[in-house]
């Protein structure tokens, strides 16, 4: 029984250590897919010269996935015109994307659209490609330590397991 | 969308009070006008009311609501979707169509570039005109446009605010849809302003035919030879004549035979020979008729006259 214990234990601390390695990975995926995002925002601006809205409408139908279902959820707020800013649903709306990116992120997402009103395109532009550089470059600096961290947290879960079961023996 | 909703959507939320009086009033609504530190104004019945706070509309402005710089940048912010520079082109020209067909008239502050007007920045004053698309309007003058089964090439003139639009439009509309003694037409409607089939998101808000084809925000000049290159039209659609190239163009259409139906500014014809010295050949010589629009007031009714007449000036029909 003893045995069988240590190696529950021993198999849930390693779980624990590959969920902490699989989330660093979803964060990751995460902010992909936010770029993503940012991305087709900024292209349907620059080529149709589309307004924040119908941009985001438009991007709600191509994306799939948790952002994707953000985007609609705007999409119909925004489309049922009971006079709220597009700036105040969006916030509310992402506020709700807590458990997939960091507290850092968050904010950068949550207050992307609150200095609306640009007369040139090109302004609103910069401000949204400003916001994708920041993100492609946290994307990058993620990938970069990945294999590391992941390895860290395997290893960690391994080892606090090995040792809780040696103190408990 | 019903009108009231499309313009209550005008206004952020904070305002929706001062709209509560909208279903009462919302078929003889004509104009909401927004000045900077002025009482807001609706114009019901060519009748100037005051809306108050909590939605009561009265004749003095005492109570009237007073749009603050604050207010209007709000409200324009919220027209605007929160992205003027996707109305750019519009702003330029000091206008913009919503939703429902409406048009939002702005002044402000402008940026010029030699004579160009490039922007226009702090925006103090919309006036927002409500469209009224009065379907039948032209039922009566329809068969006065046409002759041995054909239409024929037709000029409305008219003073501002005597239902110009409306009659082009719903023209337009008739012509396309076709009746037991007229078979539809394929109509090229040429908005330039955005006004005939008040197009929101490229589509029309206004009814203009089963077989009408809508270029929206280009000039009449191009717009007509793209129309002619493109969609094989039978009637071509255009409003309000102006430049020196409409009339090229016109010339062009009428030649490739193509049907027109236009509109000018004017009070009558004697008025239009007078301002259009040039192109007075040209509409003698491209239009067969003519029918003049006027309004008058009896108390508080506002009734529409139109007259009809051929080329040659003869009256044919008149109400």
């Amino acid at each position: 029984m003893r045995i069988l214990g240590g190696i529950i234990f021993l198999l849930g601390s390693v779980g624990m250590g590959l969920f902490q390695s699989l989330s660093y990975d979803r964060g990751i995926g995460a902010l992909r897919q936010a770029a993503d995002m940012m991305r087709y925002l900024i292209s349907q601006i620059e080529i149709e010269n589309a307004s924040l809205p119908e941009s985001i409408c438009k991007v709600s139908f191509r994306m799939d996935g948790f952002i994707g279902e953000v985007l609609q959820n705007i999409r119909e707020r925004n489309n049922k015109n009971d006079g709220k800013p597009l700036f105040e649903i969006w916030q509310e709306e992402m506020t709700g994307l807590e458990e997939y990116f960091t507290p850092k992120d968050m904010g950068l997402l949550i207050h992307m659209f609150d200095e609306t009103g640009f007369y040139d395109t090109k302004t609103q532009l910069q401000r949204l490609k400003m916001n994708l550089e920041i993100f492609s470059e946290e994307i990058q600096a993620r990938e970069s330590q990945r294999e590391n961290r992941c390895r860290l947290y395997q290893s960690m879960g391994l080892m606090v397991g090995i040792f809780v079961i040696i103190l408990l023996w | 969308m019903d009108k009231t909703e499309t313009i209550r959507n005008l206004f952020p939320r904070e305002f929706h009070g001062m709209l509560k009086s909208l279903p009462d009033i919302v078929e003889d609504l004509q104009e909401i006008r927004l000045r900077v530190n002025c009482p807001c104004i609706f114009i019901v019945n060519r009748r100037e009311r005051y809306p108050s706070g909590d939605g009561k509309l009265s004749d003095s402005w005492e109570n009237a609501v007073i749009m603050n710089k604050d207010n209007i940048a709000a409200v324009f912010n919220h027209i605007c979707n929160y992205s003027p520079y996707a109305y750019e082109s519009q702003l330029r020209q000091g206008y913009l169509t919503v939703a429902g067909g409406h048009r939002v008239g702005i002044f402000g502050q402008t940026v010029m570039e030699g004579n160009t007007v490039v922007l226009m920045k702090q925006v103090q004053f919309l006036h927002i005109r409500i469209v009224h698309e009065v379907k039948g309007v032209a039922k009566e003058i329809l068969p006065f446009l046409y002759e041995g089964g054909q239409i024929l090439n037709t000029l409305i003139i008219s003073p501002p605010g005597a239902g110009k639009t409306t009659m082009l439009r719903d023209i337009a509309r008739m012509a396309s849809d076709g009746s037991s003694f007229h078979p539809g037409l394929q109509v090229c409607i040429i908005d330039e302003r955005s006004e005939i089939a008040g197009s929101f998101m490229g589509v029309p808000q206004n009814h203009v035919g089963i077989r009408s084809d809508v270029l929206d925000g280009c000039p009449k000049a191009i717009g007509m030879l793209m129309a002619i290159r493109a969609m094989g039209p039978q009637l071509i659609v255009v409003d309000e004549l102006g430049l020196k190239e409409d009339y090229e163009a016109l010339v062009c259409a009428s030649g490739c035979g193509i049907k027109l139906l236009a509109s000018i500014h004017g009070n009558d014809l004697g008025d239009v020979w007078k301002k259009h010295g040039v192109e007075r050949d040209v509409l003698q010589e491209v239009f067969q008729r003519f029918i003049v629009l006027s309004w008058e007031r009896n108390g508080r009714n506002v009734k529409q006259r139109w007259e009809i007449s051929d080329g040659d000036g003869k009256v044919l029909g008149k109400m």
